[in-house]
C-alpha cells in the first residue's frame, strides 16, 4: 500500500467531533434549545441528580434495617439481648432516615460580571440597559443611537470616569465602547437579550468521594444512571448526559468553570472543584482545587454553574413552578428556593415517609428488539444459551427456555455470542409467540396518592382533591403505573392546569405531543359535570390534572424526554385513572349541588314566611310573635342544622 | 253552593288558617285542598244539563319549592278577603291586586307582580271555601250590555231599559239579587249575541221593540255578571233563550258556557247555566237556506280544527244535532261571522233572518 488511494484521502477529513460539536448540534434534545428553557435544564439536572443522591442514602439505611429485620426474624427468642440490640439498630435507622431525606437548597442569582448590554428596545421601556455586577448603570434611550458612532453618555463608577460611545448598524445590532478615564481603555461590548446567572443546587445527599467528582460532572456519557441493556431500573435520568451537559452549556455561554464542593462524613473535609470540559476529549479539567470551609453541611454537595439564559419569575414554564412540581412528586423532600431577587421560597416536605427504592430488572423477553438482542447475546456471560436466556431474562424459566430454544430450533448448549444474525431473529421470534409471564412489578416506585393529595392539598388548597394510584401493567415488556388526581376550586384559578410526571420528574414541556394529554383531551368530562367545549379538549375551570406514569423505561417521544409516547395499553390505563378520579370529582360536585340546591330551598321558604306569618295572624287573630316563633320552630323541626346554619 | 251569611264565611276563612298553624305547630307541611279546576275534574252532569265540578283535589304545600309562593299568596287573599267582609266594603278583583302587591322586607321580590296572579288564587279560594265570589264582596270590571222591555232597580235606582239609547244598560260587576232586583217585563224571550257590533245593529234596528224581547251580549266569552244575569232572567223572569253566536268553533263554545257552564268555572255553573237556552245560529243548515255569498266564507285555520276537535270531545257537545253540525262544519272548512248576514242587506238580521228562524224554531 502506497498510501494514496482515495480511502486515505478520506481518512484525513474523518475524526471524531467533538464533544461541544455535538452539543451544538444537539442542543434541542438535551434542553438547551432557548434560554428560558436552558436555565430550565440546568436546574432540573442539577436537581434530579440531588434527589437521585438523597435517596440513595436513604435505601442504603432502609436495607441495612432490612438485614436487621430478616436477622430477628431467623431469631427464636425474640426477645433475647441480640434481638433487643437489633431492634435498637433499626430504630435508630430509622431516625437517621428521617434524618437524610432530601433537602435542596435552589437559588439563582445574577452573575457578578463585566460590563454588559442588555436589549430591551423591544419593551416597553426601549432602551439599552448598561450593566455591571447585575445592576443596571445607566440606560439609553434607543433613539439616541445612530448609525455613526458618537457619544452618547458619560457617568463615573467607582472612581472611574466612563465615557461611552455607541453605534448601530443596518441590522439593528448595537455596539457600545467604554473608554475609561484618560487612559483609553476600551471595552467593547455586544448587545444580548439574555442575562447571566448562576445556578446554585445544594443537597444533603450524601456527597461525592473527590476523585470521581471531575468525572461525573464534566464528563458527558458517564454515570451510575447510564443503564444496562433491555432492563434496568426506574430513575430519574437515564442517559447520564444531564449535569455534565449543563456544565458544558455553561462553559459555552459565559467561559466560566463550573464550581462543585462536596463532603462526604463530618470527619471529612469539604473539597471543592472548578471544572471546565475538555471538549475536544470529552474529559474534565481542573482549573482549581482545595477546600471550602465555609461548606458546612455534614454531608453533601453544591454546585454552582454559571450560565446565559432568561430566567422567568412566573408561569408555567418558570423555575418556581417546577421546584413546585418538583416537590409534589417528591413529597418527603424538602425545597428551598431563593430567586434573583432574593425572594426565599420553601416547599416543605408533607410526609416523612421515605420513597420506595425501585429494584433492578431483568430485561421482559417480550418487547425486546432485534438490536438490543443481538447486543445482549453479544455481552453476555453466560456460557450457554439455556442459562443466557434463564438468568439475563426475567419470568423465563428452564421449561420456558427449553421450549422457545426448541421452537428455534437451536442447541441449548451453543455460546450466545456465536449466535448469528438469522438466529437471533429465529430466536426473537420465538419469544415472541411464546406465552411469558407478564414482567415483575415490584421494581416500580410511585408518589402514593395518599402523598399526592397532601402535596396538592398544601400548595392549591383546594375544595375537594382526589387521586388514584393504578395497579401496574406492561407495555412492550417494560412494567409501568399510572397515577392521576385531580384537584378542584378553592385557591385553584380559573384556568385549567395540567401537570404531568414522569418518574417524578415534572414535564415542562412538550404538553402537546403527549400521551397524557391526548388521554385528557379524549375524555368525555361533560359526563363528570364539568364543561369542556365540544367534548374534546381539557376541561374548563378551577381544576387541576395530575398524571404520573412510572417505569423503568418511559417511553418519550424523543430524547428531549419532554412528552409520553401513545402507547394503546399507556392511554388506556391514563383514562381509566382519570376516569376514576373523575367519579370521585362528579360525586362532590352533585353533592355540593344538592347542598346549594338545599339551601337555596330553604332560604325560599325563609323568604315567604314573614309574609306569611303576618297574614296568618291577622287571619287568626293571633299574636304575631307567636306564629313567627311557631313558623321558626317548624323549620328548625324540619331543616335542622341547614335552617339553623343558613 | 249554599248561600252563606258573612259571620260563616269569616268563620271558614279563620278555621283555614288555624289549619296552617297547627301543622307547623306539629312541624307537618301545611297543605291547602283545592278542588282541581280543570277538565279532569269536571263532568257533564245530563239529569240538569250542566257542567259540575268532581271531588279530586290538588295540594297546596308551603314547604314546596314550587308551590310556597303560591300558597303564601293563597293566604295573604283569604286574609284580605276576610277584611273585606267584616268591613263590608266591594273590591273590584284589580283593587284587590293592589292592595296586596307590595315588595317583601329585605328582598327584591313582590308578593304579587301581576293581576294574573292574584286572580285563579280567588278561584282557589272560592271553592276552597265554597263560597261565590260575588258573596265575597269582589266582582269583576263587566262588560256586557242589556236593552229592551224592562225595568230594573239597581242599587235603589229604578232603570227603565227601553230608555237607554245606543248604549244600553252596562251589566255591573255584581248582579246579586240585593244589587240587581227585576220589576216589570214585558219581553217574550231574551236573544243573545255574541257580538257588541251585532247587538248594536239591532239595536239600532230596534229589534227588541221590534219582537218584544231583550236584548243582551257578553261582547265575545261573557264574563260572571252577563252569565249570572242571563239565569236569574230565566228562572225570575221565565223567558225562553235564544243564542246567537258566529258560525265556528269558538262561538259553539260561547254558546255552551251560556247554556251548560264553562270548565274552568264549573263550580260556578249553577248559578249561571241556562240549559234550556236553544242555538239560533249562525249554523251550517243556514249557509244553504239563506243562500250566502261565498265570499262571507273564511278558511278554517289550524287552530280552527283543534279546537273543533276538543268541543266534539266535549261530553255536552254529544247530541245527535251538535256531532252532525260539528261534522259538516269541519267538512265544509269555512267559518262565517255572524256580521257576515250584512251582505245580505243591512237589516237583513233584524227583519228577515232572526224573526224567520225563531217563528220556525230552527234551532238546535
Amino acid at each position: 500500500m502506497d498510501g494514496n488511494t482515495i480511502a486515505h484521502e478520506l481518512a484525513k477529513s474523518q475524526k471524531s467531533i467533538s464533544v461541544a460539536e455535538f452539543f451544538e448540534k444537539n442542543r434541542h434534545l438535551l434542553g438547551f434549545d432557548s434560554p428560558i428553557k436552558a436555565i430550565l435544564t440546568c436546574v432540573k439536572e442539577a436537581v434530579d441528580n440531588s434527589l437521585d443522591a438523597s435517596e440513595e442514602v436513604i435505601f442504603e439505611l432502609k436495607r441495612r434495617a432490612l438485614k436487621y429485620y430478616k436477622e430477628i426474624q431467623k431469631l427464636k427468642d425474640k426477645n433475647s439481648e441480640r434481638a433487643k440490640k437489633l431492634k435498637e439498630k433499626i430504630s435508630n435507622l430509622k431516625k437517621e432516615i428521617i434524618h437524610v431525606l432530601p433537602d435542596i437548597e435552589v437559588r439563582i442569582s445574577e452573575a457578578q460580571e463585566e460590563f454588559r448590554i442588555v436589549d430591551k428596545s423591544n419593551t416597553r421601556r426601549g432602551a439599552i440597559s448598561i450593566r455591571k455586577d447585575g445592576k443596571n448603570i445607566i440606560r439609553i434611550d434607543d433613539k439616541e443611537i445612530k448609525f455613526e458612532r458618537q457619544r452618547v453618555s458619560n457617568f463615573k463608577l467607582k472612581d472611574k470616569e466612563f465615557e461611552i460611545f455607541a453605534s448601530k448598524n443596518n441590522k439593528g445590532e448595537y455596539e457600545i465602547e467604554y473608554i475609561v478615564n484618560d487612559l483609553k481603555e476600551k471595552f467593547i461590548a455586544k448587545k444580548t437579550t439574555t442575562t447571566r446567572y448562576i445556578v446554585s443546587v445544594q443537597d444533603n445527599g450524601p456527597g461525592i468521594v473527590p476523585e470521581q467528582i471531575p468525572k461525573i460532572f464534566c464528563k458527558l456519557l458517564y454515570g451510575s444512571k447510564f443503564q444496562s441493556l433491555g432492563g434496568g431500573k426506574q430513575s430519574r435520568g437515564q442517559q447520564g448526559i444531564g449535569i455534565s451537559a449543563a456544565v458544558l452549556y455553561g462553559q459555552l455561554t459565559t467561559g466560566r468553570p463550573a464550581y462543585v464542593v462536596s463532603r462526604i462524613s463530618p470527619r471529612d473535609p469539604a473539597v471543592y472543584y472548578k471544572l471546565l470540559i475538555d471538549t475536544l476529549n470529552n474529559s474534565p479539567e481542573i482549573i482549581e482545587k482545595g477546600f471550602d470551609d465555609d461548606f458546612t453541611l455534614e454531608h453533601g454537595t453544591r454546585i454552582e454553574i454559571e450560565l446565559e439564559g432568561t430566567y422567568l419569575s412566573s408561569g408555567e414554564k418558570s423555575i418556581f413552578e417546577f421546584l413546585r412540581l418538583t416537590s409534589i412528586a417528591n413529597p418527603y423532600a424538602k425545597i428551598t428556593f431563593i430567586d434573583p431577587t432574593g425572594k426565599k421560597t420553601i416547599f416543605q416536605r408533607t410526609t416523612e415517609k421515605p420513597p420506595k427504592e425501585p429494584l433492578k430488572v431483568k430485561a421482559h423477553p417480550h418487547g425486546i428488539e432485534i438490536g438490543t438482542l443481538q447486543r445482549m447475546c453479544k455481552n453476555t456471560d453466560k456460557r450457554s444459551l439455556l442459562s443466557f436466556l434463564t438468568q439475563d431474562f426475567s419470568r423465563i424459566g428452564a421449561s420456558k427456555a427449553k421450549e422457545i430454544i426448541k421452537k428455534a430450533k437451536l442447541n441449548p448448549k451453543m455460546k450466545p455470542s456465536e449466535l448469528t444474525r438469522a438466529q437471533v431473529e429465529a430466536l426473537l421470534k420465538k419469544i415472541q409467540s411464546t406465552n411469558i409471564m407478564k414482567p415483575p412489578t415490584d421494581c416500580l416506585s410511585p408518589i402514593d396518592h395518599d402523598a399526592i393529595i397532601k402535596e396538592l392539598k398544601a400548595e392549591f388548597e383546594p375544595e375537594f382533591v382526589t387521586a388514584v394510584t393504578r395497579e401496574p401493567e406492561v407495555y412492550r415488556g417494560m412494567p409501568f403505573q399510572i397515577e392521576a388526581a385531580i384537584a378542584y376550586g378553592g385557591n385553584l384559578k380559573d384556568e385549567t392546569r395540567l401537570i404531568r410526571f414522569a418518574n417524578k420528574v415534572p414535564l415542562m414541556y412538550g404538553r402537546g405531543g403527549c400521551a397524557i394529554t391526548k388521554a385528557v383531551s379524549d375524555l368525555d368530562w361533560r359526563r363528570y359535570s364539568l364543561s369542556q367545549s365540544g367534548g374534546r379538549g381539557l376541561p374548563q375551570g378551577k381544576i387541576a390534572i395530575l398524571v404520573h406514569i412510572c417505569s423503568v423505561w418511559v417511553p418519550f417521544t424523543s430524547e428531549s424526554k419532554s412528552a409520553i409516547a401513545s402507547y394503546p395499553i399507556i392511554l388506556k390505563e391514563i383514562k381509566l385513572a382519570l376516569q376514576e378520579c373523575a367519579r370521585q370529582l362528579n360525586n362532590y360536585l352533585r353533592r355540593r349541588h344538592r347542598e346549594q340546591r338545599k339551601k337555596q330551598r330553604i332560604n325560599i321558604f325563609v323568604k315567604y314566611s314573614t309574609e306569611l306569618v303576618l297574614a296568618l295572624s291577622r287571619l287568626t287573630g293571633k299574636n304575631e310573635k307567636e306564629v313567627e316563633k311557631i313558623m321558626k320552630e317548624c323549620l328548625t323541626k324540619r331543616y335542622g342544622d341547614d335552617y339553623v346554619n343558613r | 253552593m249554599i248561600m252563606l251569611t258573612d259571620k260563616e264565611i269569616i268563620e271558614k276563612l279563620v278555621k283555614l288558617g288555624i289549619k296552617v298553624i297547627n301543622d307547623l305547630k306539629k312541624g307537618e307541611n301545611p297543605a291547602l285542598n283545592i278542588p282541581l279546576r280543570s277538565l279532569s275534574n269536571v263532568y257533564y252532569d245530563e239529569n240538569t244539563g250542566l257542567i259540575k265540578l268532581k271531588d279530586s283535589f290538588q295540594e297546596r304545600y308551603y314547604f314546596n319549592i314550587g308551590q310556597s309562593k303560591k300558597f303564601m299568596q293563597t293566604i295573604l287573599i283569604a286574609d284580605r278577603i276576610k277584611w273585606l267582609v267584616e268591613q263590608n266594603k266591594t273590591l273590584s278583583i284589580r283593587q284587590l291586586f293592589y292592595t296586596l302587591k307590595h315588595t317583601i322586607p329585605g328582598f327584591k321580590e313582590n308578593t304579587f307582580d301581576t293581576q294574573d296572579e292574584s286572580d285563579p288564587i280567588i278561584e282557589d279560594i272560592e271553592v276552597l271555601i265554597d263560597v261565590l265570589r260575588e258573596n265575597l264582596n269582589l266582582f269583576a270590571s263587566s262588560k256586557g250590555v242589556l236593552a229592551g222591555p224592562i225595568t230594573i232597580i239597581d242599587s235603589g235606582d229604578e232603570i227603565d231599559l227601553s230608555k237607554l239609547g245606543s248604549a244600553g244598560y252596562g251589566v255591573p260587576g255584581i248582579v246579586e239579587p240585593d244589587v240587581v232586583k227585576f220589576k216589570d217585563c214585558n219581553a217574550e224571550y231574551i236573544l243573545v249575541v255574541e257580538k257588541d257590533a251585532v247587538w248594536a245593529r239591532l239595536n239600532e234596528d230596534k229589534y227588541w221593540k221590534k219582537n218584544n224581547c231583550l236584548l243582551l251580549t257578553g261582547k265575545g266569552q261573557p264574563s260572571r255578571a252577563e252569565r249570572r244575569i242571563l239565569k236569574r232572567m230565566h228562572t225570575e223572569l221565565k223567558l225562553p233563550v235564544y243564542i246567537f253566536t258566529d258560525m265556528d268553533p269558538w262561538g259553539y263554545y260561547i254558546y255552551s258556557v251560556y247554556k251548560q257552564g264553562s270548565i274552568n268555572l264549573a263550580y260556578f255553573s249553577e248559578k249561571s247555566g241556562v240549559p234550556k237556552a236553544k242555538f239560533l245560529g249562525f249554523k251550517m243548515s243556514d249557509v244553504k237556506n239563506y243562500n250566502m255569498p261565498q265570499d262571507s266564507f273564511i278558511k278554517m285555520g289550524e287552530q280552527d280544527y283543534k279546537r273543533l276537535k276538543e268541543l266534539s270531545k266535549y261530553a255536552w257537545f254529544q247530541t245527535k244535532e251538535w256531532q252532525k253540525e260539528l261534522k259538516e262544519l269541519k267538512k265544509f272548512g269555512n267559518k262565517i261571522e255572524q256580521d257576515a248576514l250584512v251582505m245580505k242587506g243591512i237589516e237583513f238580521a233584524a227583519k228577515e233572518y232572526l224573526p224567520t228562524k225563531i217563528e220556525n224554531k230552527d234551532w238546535i
